[in-house]
């Protein structure tokens, strides 16, 4: 298994170089929310949490993810909490508390920035919440610092007694690049998760104001020991000795260098892997040797406003450039960058010679063949194309989409549940929210609470496919299987809504399409309504039928029987429909068809067959062994 | 020395499993091999680009737009998309079996005839395409596809990464079908 081997060096993904930084630092625990571009470093370790000896969880959110991170930490033990940027925002609650009463054994939590927004809702720069917390953050470029730092992170971490946040973003956490390893921490070698001990502190655990009240000036005190580290491990490297100067981090830092050979400029570069807190004295230092700064940082001017004040107070007034010369918006670029150098050095700005792309048809991301959550949408848009609908973040969100447009609104994990409750008070409508059953567990509980509690008539239907499939298909609580493959607990989506205090509350199989449309019109009689929607993800049942020797039937369209009338295509808009414009007949691809049936039941001309084994056409595509086998996918695919 | 490829096709092609596989040839080169991957969204049939750069040091994973040397597409709509990586003189693989996006099957859109796409291409470099989704199907399946490229490829690339790097890079990738999969390499090298 090269990924474990002590020497040499490896083809890694940051993520991994990550994963693998954090068991050459003798990890004990790494816990997890999944999201993108985070989720490879907790995948990675699953997968070996077996034979090594190192905790790994998937929790159920981030915060919950960085509590069990800090109960290692305190009890004197090393451990790791990951999470996407937005992530952090779930946590921020416990990660500002836990900057006042510091740590035992280090502890790093990664937040995995997307600037660009390649996968998320907004693009927030988190090296803000370093400063906010008053704890260091530490920036890799590529996957060997990534890998590098992340044992640098550690030790820093126990120095200081701080917590430390690393950021990455999209480009580094998924550039795939070679790394050189090291030796696996000792304890790590070891196939038992270790225990530590928790030995009780009040002062410093228990934040009460009056021990709140002595922790901070600790934190203040913990950022001045910081750059003691910083300086002895020479965290922020010079390298140049022109006279204009660039300071950077980070991916930005490659697109420096590139720019810097393709135009011969002779520059004056301070990289700085700690980037919060700044060292007064290196900024003073470097600024004494140049005329002019440029600070090369994506998104906001972070170090630029922290470096400008450095400079005023100090009464050195040189120019310093940043955002005026670079977008503070999406993510910065080899030509961005190429072009902000060369205005500051006052050299002639190459236009890049970039072909325009014609009007093609678009690709977005669609739901895939036989995903239950299309299901769902069809039956809400026929019967309720008035009502509002809330939904949330996960594979469905992209119920927005053409044909389907079946969702109105998608704010943050959770909010289908809170945002429907308040639209039961805010206006006279029906509500129907949807999530899925990762997002349920992770924010959508209180807010069920809150509905129940304050009487807010809506329907709620969880799409649950037993598997966290956004980000890869992790497994949570619906799916029963924790990360390293053990049998969990599967919590049953109905039993804990009957619970809340749902009044009405169902499961049905979402691929009948009949009983489905039943249960949301009889969800409209109850003040809080939850429908369980029960059919695993299509892509991994088809993965998992297909390791299994199994696979889920055909189905085809009869052409004497098809008129051309596209309702099935949109209605649906599955991409294995496909519809031949010179022939006006639809056809089903059947390297895509995935056998749910959907396009059969929705046909008004009964034109689309089940082939069965001997390649006949079974035109009744609504039998009860049809319907016990989707049973037995949703029962025993984990 | 910075060789430029970019990637590109539709979610679930294994365009991401290709651009490691060229990575992984130039580290066994002796090279960097730098893959620059955008996850998430990939396995939804969406567009998806991945990109590997070649060099000697290190270097950001990013292909700059208007320099890519080779663009290898693997659906021939998703050349056309990203097109801007193209400069005077990129050269072209490009797999002719079309996957329909849903936005043409709507209606609302036309796919565009493949002589088009072609003599786009060509207005730039060199343009090989060949349809390596029936070769695939040939073999047995789709999944193969991959492999395909990757062959016709690995002619491409001759001078940068001899073809023995690169179906190493391969084999190390495969778990299972290694067989299938290098008789697919092949045929692609030779298409
Ligand atoms: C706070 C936060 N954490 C993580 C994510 C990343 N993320 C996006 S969707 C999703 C979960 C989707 O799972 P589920 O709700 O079960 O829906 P599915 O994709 O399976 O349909 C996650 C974790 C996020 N957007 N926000
Ligand atoms: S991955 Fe699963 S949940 Fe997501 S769109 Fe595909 S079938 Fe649906
Ligand atoms: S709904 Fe039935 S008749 Fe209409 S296009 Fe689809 S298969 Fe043909």
């Amino acid at each position: 298994m090269p990924f474990l081997d002590e020497t040499g060096s490896e083809l890694l993904l940051g993520n991994e170089a990550i994963a693998r930084g954090a068991l050459e630092s003798n990890v004990a625990c790494v816990s997890a929310y999944p999201g993108t571009p985070s989720t490879e470093v907790p995948e990675t370790l699953s997968k070996y949490a077996k034979k090594l000896g190192v905790y790994v969880e998937y929790s159920t959110n981030e915060k919950v993810a960085l509590e069990v991170a800090t109960a290692f930490s305190w009890s004197n033990l090393r451990a790791m909490a990951t999470m996407k940027h937005v992530g952090l925002n779930v946590a921020s609650d416990t990660f500002m508390s836990i900057a006042y009463q510091g740590v035992l054994g280090g502890l790093v939590i990664l937040t995995a920035d997307d600037p660009g927004m390649w996968s998320s809702q907004n693009e927030q720069d988190n090296r803000i919440y370093g400063k906010f917390a008053g704890v260091p953050v530490i920036v890799p470029s590529d996957p060997q610092e990534a890998k590098d730092l992340t044992r640098i992170s550690f030790e820093l971490s126990e120095f200081v007694g701080t917590p430390v946040l690393m950021r990455t973003t999209t480009r580094v956490s998924h550039t795939r690049a070679p790394v050189t390893l090291g030796p696996l921490g000792d304890d790590v070698k070891l196939p038992n998760v270790r225990k530590g001990v928790f030995k009780p502190d009040i002062p410093k655990f228990v934040s009460l104001p009056a021990n709140a009240k002595k922790n901070h000036p600790l934190v203040l005190q913990r950022l001045e020991k910081a750059l003691e580290f910083a300086r002895v491990h020479e965290l922020n490297k010079r390298e140049g000795f022109g006279k204009v100067g660039v300071i950077t981090q980070g991916v930005e830092y490659l697109y420096v260098k590139e720019a810097q050979k393709d135009l011969g400029l002779d520059l004056s570069i301070l990289k700085l892997d700690m980037v919060y807190p700044l060292d007064k004295e290196v900024i003073l230092a470097f600024a004494k040797t140049v005329d002019v700064i440029l600070v090369v940082e994506e998104l906001e001017p972070f170090l630029e406003e922290m470096i400008k004040a450095i400079l005023f107070d100090a009464s050195v007034s040189i120019p310093v450039h940043g955002k005026d010369v670079l977008p503070r918006v999406d993510e910065l670029g080899y030509w961005k960058v190429r072009n902000a150098l060369e205005r500051v050095a006052g050299m002639q700005i190459t236009y890049a010679d970039i072909s325009q792309v014609p009007q093609l048809p678009p690709r977005p991301p669609v739901l895939c063949p036989g995903c239950s959550h299309r299901n769902v949408f069809y039956a809400i848009k026929k019967l309720e194309r008035k009502a509002v609908k809330p939904s949330d973040i996960g594979c469905y969100t992209l119920g927005a989409m053409d044909p389907l447009k079946a969702i109105d609104t998608c704010i943050a994990m959770g909010a289908s549940v809170g945002l429907g409750s308040g639209m039961a008070k805010a206006q006279d409508q029906r509500v129907i929210s949807t999530i899925g059953d990762s997002t349920f567990f992770h924010t959508g509980l209180p807010a069920l609470v809150n509905a129940v509690y304050n009487k807010s008539k809506m329907t709620l239907i969880v799409l649950d496919n037993r598997i966290t499939a956004m980000t890869g298909h992790q497994p949570n609580p619906s799916t029963g299987i924790v990360a390293d493959g053990d049998k969990g607990t599967h919590l049953d989506i109905e039993t804990v809504a009957r619970g809340l205090g749902a009044d009405y509350v169902k499961s049905v199989d979402p691929y009948d399409l009949s009983a489905l449309e039943e249960a949301i019109k009889e969800a409209n009689q109850a003040t809080v309504a939850v429908i369980v929607a029960k059919q695993p993800c299509a892509l991994i049942r088809q993965r998992e039928l297909s390791r299994r020797g199994e696979h889920a039937p055909l189905y085809a369209v009869d052409e004497e029987r098809c008129t051309g009338c596209r309702i099935c295509v949109n209605m649906l808009g599955c991409p294995a429909l496909v519809f031949d414009r010179e022939m006006k007949k639809v056809h089903i691809d059947e390297d895509l068809c995935a056998g749910c049936s959907a396009c059969a039941q929705v046909c008004p001309y009964n034109a689309i067959y089940e082939m069965d084994e001997k390649g006949s056409k079974n035109f009744n595509v609504m039998r009860d062994d049809v319907k016990e086998r989707w049973q037995r996918w949703y029962t025993t695919l984990f | 020395m910075v060789y430029n490829i970019v990637l590109s096709g539709v979610g679930g092609q294994g365009i991401l499993t290709a651009a490691k596989v060229l990575g992984k040839a130039a580290m066994l080169n002796g090279l960097y091999g730098a893959v620059g991957e955008i996850h998430g969204l990939a396995q939804r049939g969406g567009s998806v680009i991945g990109f590997v750069r070649i060099s000697e040091n290190r270097i950001a994973s990013t292909v700059p737009e208007g320099t890519a040397d080779l663009l290898i597409a693997f659906e021939p709509l998703e050349s056309l998309r990203y097109i801007n990586y193209a400069r005077k003189g990129t050269t072209f693989v490009v797999n002719e079996g079309k996957i329909v996006p849903v936005s043409a099957n709507l209606g609302s859109t036309t796919y565009p005839p493949i002589e088009d796409i072609h003599k786009t291409l060509s207005s730039f470099g060199p343009c090989y395409m060949f349809d390596a989704t029936s070769i695939s199907k040939e073999l047995g399946s789709t999944i193969f596809v991959n492999s395909v490229m990757l062959g016709k490829s690995a002619s491409v690339l001759k001078s940068i990464l001899p073809v023995d790097c690169i179906k190493d890079a391969l084999l190390q990738s495969l778990p299972r079908d290694k067989e299938r999969n290098i008789k697919a390499f092949e045929i692609g090298f030779n298409a």
